[in-house]
């Protein structure tokens, strides 16, 4: 019995032994885990910060010279020749505002740029993107009204927006071809917007007045002081939406545009579909003419032209037209966000226009060549594919590589002729201040494409940017 | 007598096991209290009661140095039919991101960003906050996103390295809008205030390491008011999160419209 005793004994407390052992083990395994913790990082004033300002101000410089290749054997010369190789753009940009009390603020959006190497703008110039005054009613802040420059956008698709009825003649920077940095650098509307929240219901109310009979030429450069409101506030215009939430993440948006004597209406949602991929759906109608009659009739009111008979033929009569633009985005659980997106866009060139389109450029006759470039230069300033249908494909990933470096991946595919534009873009952030871009676009297509048929080849931008 | 030797063998190794498994973590007994309650209490320790305002600060370190710094004034309000949070977060540094704003209620996430007055419908997977993800920084209640399951008592040093008697807790993913398929989650016995979590992929590849400190009296009851994260995946990579600015706050119903983000004051 003493001899099972001391065996006993001995089991016990060798397993107490290697229980302390495995305790300790575990001890200095949480412990190495918390080695990790660098010195100062515990940090003993945690909690004393004080509420932060309501209305932030970003204020940031940024130098950024581009280099293009020119395509010199375009089936459709382009009138004047080729653009320039290098320019060079050096901006100061910003956004904010300020707050007056618990109910008044005055915001503000803007970019004073200084370009080289460019002959169509002036050297100096000065983008009054947005200032307005917005007013809080009441403390529940269900009433607001602004008054003054409003970017007003619509939508939730990424590279096409049909109810975003504000769009045309806005875009102010052509440089990148990624919906999200064209979108920052476009002009708001001189415009009163009233809005009223009611717990899952947002009414909106707008009325932009026309302050010009005549709206800005296409081929017209503005000075660099113009606020440019001939652009954006040459037509009585006004917009009613609705936005309610029916529950079950199912909250659409619908839209009533009239401008011109024309109205406009259409209906956008988005949804998620567990924790990694949303959807969205946009779509709007209104009864207009193709969008080469569309053109010419803007040509004729500018006094860029005197005739509206357009260089190709076209069906000038108005029908019920459809835009449409419905896309997936994909999240992976490793942060790579993947979008894909179809556009329609009705009163774009069908296959067969764009046949006319080179059928006629090819023609030799100099004239007709301005009025079918003006046609792709309308089109650009609306904000709306040239093409009936086209396919937006985006790929980004932050933390790529390395901690501060994003990089994404974008290609527009005109699906009307198989042609497309790629873009590749990588940005390093430097310090909480400093950022680094460097971007790549080329298009891509045979000579009888849409993008084919471009000027530019491939283009090159790096930028340095400087938080103030 | 060899029998009574056995089985006092046998109760000898059973005592040290019980033993070994006090020391390092053994399984429940009946008598150990209601996991999901634990989880509970420790979630009410973490998050004031109704609506409240708060700022939380992250700073990243890499290999020891600050690599980054950013702070969001956040809204948070209890939806009483789901007890669960909405967030509203507004970037107030640094500079190239402030003003931008998000909404999170349960998966629905919408993101505003002032420079382009642009409103998008973002998943719960893309994360906006550099290494943290969006449910580390906001208002959560684990109770209701997790199945709480105790694996036993334990004691573990927090991060002062003050030795902890706590509940271990294994939760797993109970609801779509979980942000991690499992967690492993130490809880004091005494206060229920949470000590150390431990965060797993869907793989079940460990993806981080939080220790709760700071502990001070806020809105009525004693919270942490700081978190350090440690990367599991690159371990280079530290994020210390302050909540400062505790107060109750009036978050109206309308103030989770999508519509209204570029409203919040």
């Amino acid at each position: 019995m003493r001899g099972g005793s001391n065996i006993l004994a001995l089991v016990g407390t060798a397993a107490a032994i290697l229980a302390q052992q495995a305790h300790s083990q575990a001890q200095q395994a949480d412990d190495s885990e918390l080695d990790r913790i660098p010195q100062g990082v515990m940090d003993t004033s945690a909690g004393s910060a004080s509420n932060p300002a309501a209305v932030a101000n970003t204020l940031y410089l940024e130098e950024a010279p581009e280099y293009q290749t020119n395509r010199h054997d375009l089936l459709v010369p382009l009138p004047g020749g080729n653009g320039p190789q290098f320019i060079n753009r050096l901006f100061l940009d910003g956004h904010g505002g300020w707050q007056y009390g618990q109910s008044l603020k005055v915001l503000y959006s803007a970019r004073l740029d200084y370009t080289t190497g460019d002959p169509g703008r002036d050297s100096f110039s000065y983008d009054l993107r947005e200032l307005f005054l917005s007013w809080s009613l009441d403390a529940q802040r269900r009433w607001f009204i602004d008054f003054g420059r409003i970017n007003v956008r619509n939508g939730v698709a990424y590279a096409f927006n049909p109810t975003d009825f504000f769009r045309t003649q806005s875009v102010v920077d052509e440089t990148s071809q990624d919906p999200s940095v064209r979108r920052e650098n476009r002009l708001g509307t001189l415009m009163l917007r009233g809005q009223y929240f009611l717990g899952g219901v947002a009414l909106t109310a707008i009325y932009a007045p026309r302050l010009y009979e005549q709206p800005l030429a296409l081929t017209t450069v503005p000075s660099g002081s113009d606020p440019q409101l001939r652009r954006t506030n040459a037509d009585n215009r006004a917009e009613l939406s609705a936005s309610v939430d029916f529950g079950h993440d199912l909250s659409p948006q619908a839209v009533l545009f009239h401008s011109n004597d024309a109205w406009a209406y259409g209906v956008n949602m988005a949804r998620g579909f567990g924790t990694q991929t949303t959807a969205y759906v946009e779509w709007s109608a209104t009864r207009r003419s193709s969008l080469v009659t569309q053109a010419m009739q803007y040509g004729v009111r500018t006094g860029t032209f005197g005739d509206p008979t357009p260089p190709i033929p076209t069906d000038t009569r108005e029908y019920l037209d459809h835009d449409l633009a419905a896309g997936v985005s994909y999240t992976t659980r490793s942060n790579v966000n993947f979008i894909v997106e179809y556009d329609l866009h009705q009163a774009g060139l069908s296959k067969t226009d764009w046949r006319h389109w080179f059928a006629a450029g090819t023609a030799g006759n100099p004239l007709l060549n301005g009025e079918l470039w003006y046609l792709r230069d309308y089109a650009a300033v609306q904000q709306e594919p040239i093409s009936r249908q086209s396919l937006f494909l985006r790929v980004a990933k932050d933390n790529w590589l390395s901690p501060n470096l994003s990089a994404s991946a974008l290609a527009l595919i005109d699906l009307t002729g198989t042609s497309g534009l790629g873009q590749a873009e990588v940005s390093y952030r430097v310090s909480t201040r400093l950022q680094l871009e460097l971007m790549l676009q080329t298009a891509l297509g045979s000579r009888r494409s849409d993008f084919g048929s471009l000027p530019v080849a491939s283009a090159y931008f790096f930028s340095v940017r400087f938080y103030l | 007598m060899f029998n009574l030797q056995l089985t006092q063998l046998v109760k000898g190794c059973l005592f040290a096991g019980v033993l070994a498994a006090g020391l390092s973590g053994g399984p429940a007994r009946a008598a150990d209290p209601n996991a999901q309650e634990i989880l509970a209490a420790a979630d009410k320790v973490r998050n004031p009661a109704a609506s409240f305002k708060f700022v939380n600060e992250l700073v990243e370190y890499r290999n020891g140095v600050e690599d980054g710094r950013l702070a969001l004034q956040v809204y948070s309000k209890l939806d009483p039919g789901k007890e669960q949070y909405r967030n509203l977060a507004r970037y107030t540094r640094p500079a190239r991101d402030a003003g931008k704003v998000f909404l999170m209620s349960g998966n629905i996430m919408w993101f505003y960003d002032p420079a382009a007055s642009a409103r998008i419908r973002i998943s719960p997977q893309q994360r906006l906050i550099g290494q943290a993800s969006n449910g580390d920084v906001l208002s959560i209640n684990l109770e209701k996103d997790y199945k709480a399951e105790l694996i036993g008592a334990e004691q573990i040093n927090d991060a002062e390295r003050k030795p902890r008697q706590t509940w271990h807790l294994n939760l797993t993913a109970a609801s779509a809008s979980a942000v991690y398929a499992r967690v492993e989650y130490w809880v004091e016995k005494d206060t229920n205030y949470p000590v150390k979590s431990l965060y797993y992929s869907d793989s079940g590849r460990k993806l981080k390491l939080a220790y709760y400190s700071a502990f001070k009296s806020e809105l009525g009851g004693i919270r942490p008011t700081q978190v350090i994260i440690l990367d599991e995946v690159d371990a280079s990579v530290v994020t210390r999160m302050s909540f400062s600015g505790y107060e109750k706050a009036e978050v109206p119903e309308n103030w989770f419209d999508y519509e209204f983000l570029a409203r919040l004051p």
